[in-house]
């Protein structure tokens, strides 16, 4: 399971969530990753994506309960996020 | 220099043939937009589809036969007998550069023969008829390529009628040889090959040696654009990364993830064995297996983003060439199967009866749909391809009318058409973009008219759909035009002033992005008015009405983009 301190702010037990992370790419040495990941309340979808190191790679979209999201859009207890490579060319960066 | 590309008109009734200049009217369209136009201007759109009234037209793209990567794909084009509206289906292969470097903009064959013909164009853009092997009468794909290869030599491109052609089914494609002249690349969709079938046209073999790239008008503005092309190809991660790496399989999961993946007739949007048939599982068992099968492979001659692939047995002997999301989709997860060899041998069996895999899964569906296969019965379905399909039996001339024909045959309500044709793997109710594509090109149900599915927005919220789907179609219908393979549409964004200079530098014009994307505009209106002239009218152009009442799993969406707005898509 990784952890995810915000800035200074201590990721006590209390202050945190766990949410499931799916990586649909190579990523921790596998080729399909799923595990958990503890980070503080209150980060956003986007922060979780830096967090990973995925946030840079455009060809990455990623996916909260089955929808994209906005990169500001808070976590919450539970949640499963989905990182997986985008296709069919065609940028659009709206929500991101 | 002035650009003078050659336009081949044959009468298949008479035998008559004509090779003269691209008349000056169409000296700026390529591919779609030319066979489109050339429908246009001259069937009859209330001719019968399968009757010596409707032509067939090949074009290649604007920038076809040239060495820039992904440049030379085939459209054909014609009044398609599946939807009764117009048709362009497009493909890989080598047919496109053997025919653009042999100086062909276009070829049109009239008439139909009173017996099976073969077009041959040498590489100096002479043509002649010859009377088709007797050999090739009901063989498959891969047989008829043998045969006309050992005629005509290796040097050549081949544009095959298969058998399901030949039988008159409107899953039938017309289907192209690659690189390695596998007769596996089709213009698949809405039952050209069904056409070409009726005009007695059991193939195009265009010879060339690949040295005779087209002039362009200015050979030094064409250098630094497609400079600037290619350095955008190799930088971008889906032409450099992504399709290289799993191909269009590759979207599979994304599809799944978002709910959209057709699932039993489209009864759910997503699979318990998606794992099992993802672009993931099929690299990992392609570099498992060894052998002769391939991760990346390019379909065509001077394709540097090598989507394609060869998936071999666990002996390492190739099975077939390409598997592709969409025959995952239609016949994996719509059929209940998650056995990536039964739908490498479906891919297979598809390729050599020459018959597109989505019309075909979608019928195939109706008649799981109706009981007559149990869902997930590979064996079975194999049978249907293999005997029921290739024979003729009277179930296999019904899937050979399509999902469309087959419900209303065999009872079932539930089926996933627009303007009879088969919804390609995206379920519209998960897809909302999509189902804006499917409702308003006048190409039926077909994704590759434009795909929203890299929009990394709320696809599941009507809103702002259908100006999502107006931006989609209007570069697809370029990319069309270009010859460009979709896949190279992330460039567009990237790179968009290299396309127009790409354009320019090889006609020796002027034209602005605003100039292309008005023509793709016009281009779709005069399309759609093809159709309202041969009956289709406003009352087509949306999806099966339970598609709009029956809740998608899992996020139980409807479509719900509102008709209104779309009949409004291509107004300004």
């Amino acid at each position: 399971m990784g952890r995810l301190n915000r800035g200074d702010e201590p990721a006590a037990g209390g202050g945190t969530i766990r949410v499931t992370v799916e990586v649909f790419m190579r990523f921790r040495g596998q080729s399909y990753y799923r595990g958990e990941e503890e980070v503080p309340a209150g980060t956003t979808l986007g922060e979780l994506a830096t967090h990973l190191g995925l946030a840079d790679d455009e060809a990455v979209a990623w996916i909260l309960g089955g929808r994209y999201r906005p990169d500001d859009t808070p976590l919450s207890d539970g949640d499963e996020v989905c990182y997986i490579y985008r296709s069919e060319g065609g940028e659009n960066k709206q929500q991101k | 220099m002035e650009i003078v590309d050659k336009l081949l008109r044959v009468n298949l009734s008479s035998g008559a043939m004509e090779s003269a200049a691209l008349p000056e009217a169409y000296r700026l369209l390529g591919g779609r937009s030319l066979t489109s136009r050339i429908v246009s201007d001259e069937v009859d759109p209330l001719s019968d589809p399968l009757g010596p009234r409707n032509k067939l037209v090949w074009a290649p793209g604007l920038l076809s036969g040239t060495t820039l990567s992904s440049s030379s794909r085939i459209s054909v084009g014609g009044k398609s007998p599946l939807t009764g509206g117009i048709k362009e289906a497009n493909a890989g292969g080598e047919t496109g550069i053997y025919l653009a470097q042999a100086g062909y903009r276009a070829v049109v064959v009239e008439g139909e023969a009173a017996a099976w013909q073969v077009l041959v164009i040498e590489a100096d853009g002479s043509a002649r008829l010859e009377d088709a092997p007797a050999e090739t009468m009901g063989a498959g794909t891969s047989a008829i390529a043998a045969s006309l290869f050992a005629r005509y030599g290796q040097q050549a491109a081949l544009a095959i009628c298969g058998p399901a052609g030949e039988q008159g089914m409107l899953i039938a494609g017309v289907t192209n040889t690659d690189k390695e002249r596998r007769a596996s690349r089709l213009n698949a969709r809405g039952g050209l090959g069904a056409v070409m079938g009726a005009k007695r046209l059991r193939a195009l073999v265009v010879r060339g040696n690949l040295r005779r790239a087209p002039a362009n008008a200015e050979p030094e503005r064409w250098k630094d654009a497609a400079k600037a092309y290619v350095k955008a190809l190799r930088e971008h991660p889906s032409t450099a990364r992504f399709y290289p790496d799993i191909g269009t399989a590759g979207v599979l999961e994304l599809v799944n993830k978002l709910g959209g993946l057709p699932t039993r007739n489209f009864a759910a949007g997503q699979f318990e064995g998606a794992a099992k048939i993802s672009g993931a599982r099929m690299r990992e068992l392609i570099l498992e297996r060894g052998g002769e099968g391939m991760t990346t492979h390019a379909c065509m001659t001077g394709c540097a983003i090598r989507c394609s692939n060869v998936f071999a047995d666990a002996q390492g002997k190739e099975i077939a060439s390409s598997m592709e999301f969409e025959t995952h989709g239609l016949f994996g997860s719509n059929l209940g199967i998650d056995d990536f060899d039964a739908i490498a041998h479906f891919t297979r069996l598809c390729n050599d009866l020459g018959v597109d895999t989505i019309e075909t899964g979608g019928a195939i569906g109706i008649v799981m749909a109706a009981g007559l296969v149990q869902w997930g019965d590979a064996a079975a379905v194999m049978k249907l391809l293999d005997e029921d399909i290739r024979r003729g039996t009277p179930l296999g001339r019904i899937i050979g009318q399509g999902a469309g024909i087959a419900g209303k045959v065999l009872g079932v309500r539930r089926v996933p058409v627009v303007k009879n044709q088969t919804i390609s793997a995206y379920d519209p109710r998960a897809i909302k973009g999509n189902g804006v594509t499917y409702c308003t090109t006048a190409m039926g149900a077909d994704h590759t008219a434009g795909n929203t599915i890299a929009w990394r927005g709320d696809h599941l919220d009507p809103q702002g759909k259908v100006a999502l789907s107006r931006t989609m179609q209007v570069a697809s219908t370029l990319l069309d035009l270009f010859g460009f393979c979709n896949f190279a549409r992330g460039l567009m964004e990237t790179a968009r002033a290299a396309f127009v200079e790409l354009v320019n530098a090889r006609l020796g014009s002027d034209l602005t992005w605003d100039d292309l994307e008005r023509h793709a505009v016009e281009l779709n209106r005069l399309e759609i008015d093809f159709n309202r002239r041969a009956g289709l009218g406003p009352a087509t152009d949306r999806l099966p009405e339970w598609m709009t009442a029956e809740p998608l799993a899992p996020h139980n969406s409807l479509f719900d983009v509102p008709a209104e707005e779309m009949a409004r898509i291509w107004d300004d």
